[in-house]
């Protein structure tokens, strides 16, 4: 797919007008692509995926493992760092594949975050030591910025790290921190100055979670798996080579770190992935005598999520297709991808709930939990991690930066660029 | 047209709202509740006897089930008292008889605790999800089949059942039974429930009850099933309403507390706007509450549109609302230690339970309008 506008309306093809479809080697490409997941992605694997409870650490390293194998660790980053060089559409369709065939998301810190800042602003000393690991699904990252104190005001932040005699001593406490009971490193903001403007004493560095001086402890989350936790840093000892680039340069790190991802937080792969696994449930029901294709309301609420899952699918591909020339405009498309995401992504979940009926009601251990003594009677096995699966969602509002948040940043960029046009 | 509490009603809601606030002991549902201090509590008030209607000096009907539901809801009350002495109790007064009498008593009085699982109210059950009775010559009634998803049916010694009930030669006519759930052949399989309750399946096998245990048949059954039906979901709605209520005061309080850029997240008036789009939803979903609880007395197909309409309204605001509070408390929201997660689940379980928005707009959609 090529998307070249051409300032005359009747330039032809060969002119490079605007071309709506995929072209005979993107859809090479996609075969190629579901190829590999054929013959590499594990059957058990793709059923815990479907089954909507968290993919297990486990699962994440033996699935980031086989990628790094095909070349395809970190298909976005630099080839020289391990990336594929594929063209932009070849990134969406590998996306788009992925979550068709129940694949994780691969190492989602590491890959999409951590990975980027190391490369672009680690020495290369630092780049030598992690970026491999990351790549091999050796090393799983999760993300230590929030606090008690410094949840959407980040830069009021708390943590300190005190320069001692080869590095740094960080205490302080972090909370939300999804991942850190099986992380093996955390990419960490913490104070090294008490700078006037707040924003301007934050440094960024990688601490390892398995040192002395580090405590994890989980939170019960409503959603009833383990994820998030509270981590407190007790005078952790980070070396200086662990600081990410330069002191005190933090902020702008941690601002390119939640923007250099455009498109994942809009989760269009798994919002459609679901929408295909509704219309299967639906006709599924047909057979048991339970047919709530038949009632119109749900058949209109299917409706109109396609229909708007449609044009989150179209703006996903626009910003893949960006030239950049906009940044402002991408910027502002960027948090509204990230806002509808996560409306279509709870509608898709509400949606899955209502089709189970009954179902929905029993709430059965997850799979890090001791089963139930006995099953409930003639329950339906779709129906287990579903309801967990909404229930985790609900953060998908409030993390990778508030839905308001996100609203504000819209605001700011439409209003500095001042017009729809960008 | 008058939409005043009486003075009684008044009294009640009171009586209620200052238990709760003082002495109401917020425990997991665990072991036998009737020796539960709570469920003591109610019984003493003569709560759970809310579902008989007034008489004998006795409060009690579905707008005084409403009103206790709705006190419930918002302190955040975990016992069955919706599915046992709102639901149950409301088909019971309904099918009259002494038998029946008899089990009202036996809740009121907090000894039984028995939910119904008659379907009708709930979402689409299977085809095969059905309890056979025969009655047969010597006196006895036999039971076979199953029942599953039941409300609260992890925390009851009973459970009212609607079954498919067979004479000699004669069509299966339905019929509504109390079975007690320590009789030979029942089996029992608890679960937790959305909303972190007990809830269970049923299944009898060759289960033999007195022929007495019939409360109701045919019509009469039909009758009584759907109407106390049309209660429960009235005061479900309610309890709902005292969720949202809750929640409501729980945002609040954290716009006010929490800081972030230096000033209370009050003060950003898109915050400000948030809460005041729960507060909208919610008065408008307890105004719908008027909506079921003055259509109990009408025409069938008129009740059960206005029952349906009310259950779509007041479940779109909840899930408005509770959306909301999590997204509004940020992390907190997500966590099962702060009441807004348990508040959240319980309002998803409330959702579904009697049969969840589409359900309801279908047959709300499929009921003729009132020609008036």
């Amino acid at each position: 797919m090529e998307w070249r506008y051409s300032l005359s309306s009747f330039a032809t093809q060969e002119d490079g007008f605007v071309d709506l479809t995929f072209g005979p080697q993107e859809d090479a490409f996609r075969a190629e692509v579901r190829k590999f997941f054929a013959e590499h992605l594990p059957v058990d694997l793709a059923r815990r995926q479907r089954s909507g409870f968290l993919t297990t650490s486990e699962d994440m390293r033996a699935w980031q493992r086989a990628l790094f194998t095909r070349g395809w660790g970190a298909p976005a980053w630099p080839v020289r760092y391990g990336g594929t060089g594929w063209s932009p559409v070849q990134r969406y369709i590998f996306d788009d594949e992925t979550g068709a065939h129940d694949a994780p998301d691969p190492s989602p810190v590491g890959i999409n975050l951590v990975g980027p800042v190391i490369y672009s602003f680690g020495s290369e000393a630092m780049k030598g030591r992690y970026l491999d690991a990351i790549l091999r699904g050796e090393s799983l990252f999760c993300q230590g910025f929030t606090e008690p104190g410094a949840g959407s005001d980040l830069a009021g932040l708390n943590t300190e790290a005190i320069p001692c005699a080869d590095g740094f001593l960080i205490s302080g406490s972090k909370v939300w921190i999804s991942d850190a009971h099986f992380a093996d490193l955390m990419i960490c903001l913490a104070r090294t100055s008490k700078a006037a403007k707040p924003q301007a004493g934050l440094s960024m560095f990688i601490v390892s979670l398995s040192g002395p001086g580090v405590t994890v402890r989980p939170i019960r989350s409503i959603n009833g798996e383990r994820v998030i936790n509270e981590v407190f840093l007790d005078e952790v000892r980070v070396a200086q080579e662990d600081l990410v680039g330069e002191i005190n340069q933090g902020w702008s790190y941690t601002k390119f770190l939640l923007t250099h991802e455009r498109t994942r937080n809009a989760s269009i792969p798994r919002i459609k992935r679901d929408l295909t696994l509704v219309r299967q449930l639906a006709n599924a029901r047909d057979a048991t005598g339970r047919n709530p294709i038949g009632d119109p309301h749900c058949l209109y609420r299917l409706a109109q999520l396609e229909i708007d899952v449609a044009a989150l699918d179209w703006a996903v591909l626009r910003a893949f297709l960006s030239d950049g020339t906009s940044p402002t405009r991408d910027a502002a498309v960027a948090s509204a991808l990230k806002i509808r995401g996560s409306e279509l992504l709870l509608q898709v979940s509400e949606l899955k709930m209502e089709l189970l009926g009954d179902d929905v009601l029993p709430f059965l251990p997850g799979p890090q939990d001791p089963p139930c003594e006995t099953a409930p009677i003639d329950y339906d096995e779709a129906s287990h991690g579903v309801t967990s699966q909404y229930l985790y969602r609900r953060a998908s509002t409030i993390f990778g930066g508030t839905n308001d948040i996100q609203r504000g940043l819209i605001w700011r960029n439409v209003n500095a660029a001042g017009s729809f046009e960008g | 047209m008058d939409l005043r509490l009486s003075d009684e009603q008044t009294l009640l809601r009171d009586t209620v709202r200052s238990y709760l606030a003082r002495d109401y002991l917020k425990t997991a549902v665990a072991g036998d509740l009737r020796s539960g201090a709570n469920w003591s509590a109610f019984a003493e008030m003569g709560l759970l006897g809310v579902g008989i209607p007034a008489g004998d000096g006795a409060f009690g009907g579905p707008l005084e089930a409403a009103i206790l539901m709705r006190e419930l809801g918002r302190a955040g009350s975990v016992e069955p008292v919706l599915e046992c002495a709102v639901h149950a109790a409301s088909i019971l007064a309904r099918c009259g008889g002494e038998r029946a009498m008899e089990h009202l008593a036996d809740i009121s009085a907090g000894r039984e605790i028995i939910v119904a699982a008659a379907g009708g109210v709930r979402g689409e059950k299977g085809a095969d999800d059905r309890i056979e009775a025969t009655e047969l010559h010597d006196g006895v009634l036999l039971l076979e089949g199953k029942s599953t998803r039941i409300p609260a049916g992890g925390s009851a010694t009973s459970v009212l059942v609607d079954v498919h009930l067979r004479r000699q030669g004669t069509e299966p006519a339905p019929a509504l039974v109390v079975v007690p759930l320590n009789v030979v052949g029942v089996e029992t399989v608890r679960y937790a429930s959305l909303d972190g309750r007990n809830g269970a399946d049923l299944r009898c096998r060759s289960v033999r009850l007195p022929h007495d245990a019939i409360l109701a048949r045919g019509e009469a059954a039909l009758a009584a099933q759907t109407h106390g039906g049309a209660v429960a979901i009235a005061s479900a709605c309610s309890e709902s309403v005292g969720c949202m209520s809750a929640l409501i005061d729980l945002t609040l309080a954290h716009l006010s507390q929490r800081r972030q850029f230096d000033r209370p997240l009050a003060e950003f008036q898109v915050l400000q706007h948030a809460a005041a789009e729960m507060f909208s939803r919610a008065h408008f979903a307890e105004s719908m509450l008027f909506e079921a609880l003055g259509s109990l007395d009408r025409p069938v197909p008129e009740r059960d549109r206005s029952v349906s309409a009310t259950k779509v309204l007041v479940d779109q605001a909840s899930r408005f609302v509770a959306g909301q509070a999590v997204h509004l408390h940020g992390g907190m929201g997500m966590s099962q230690d702060y009441p807004v997660g348990r508040i959240f689940r319980r309002l998803l379980q409330l959702r579904h339970q009697f049969g969840g928005e589409s359900h309801h707009l279908g047959r709300y959609m499929r009921l003729p309008p009132t020609t008036a």
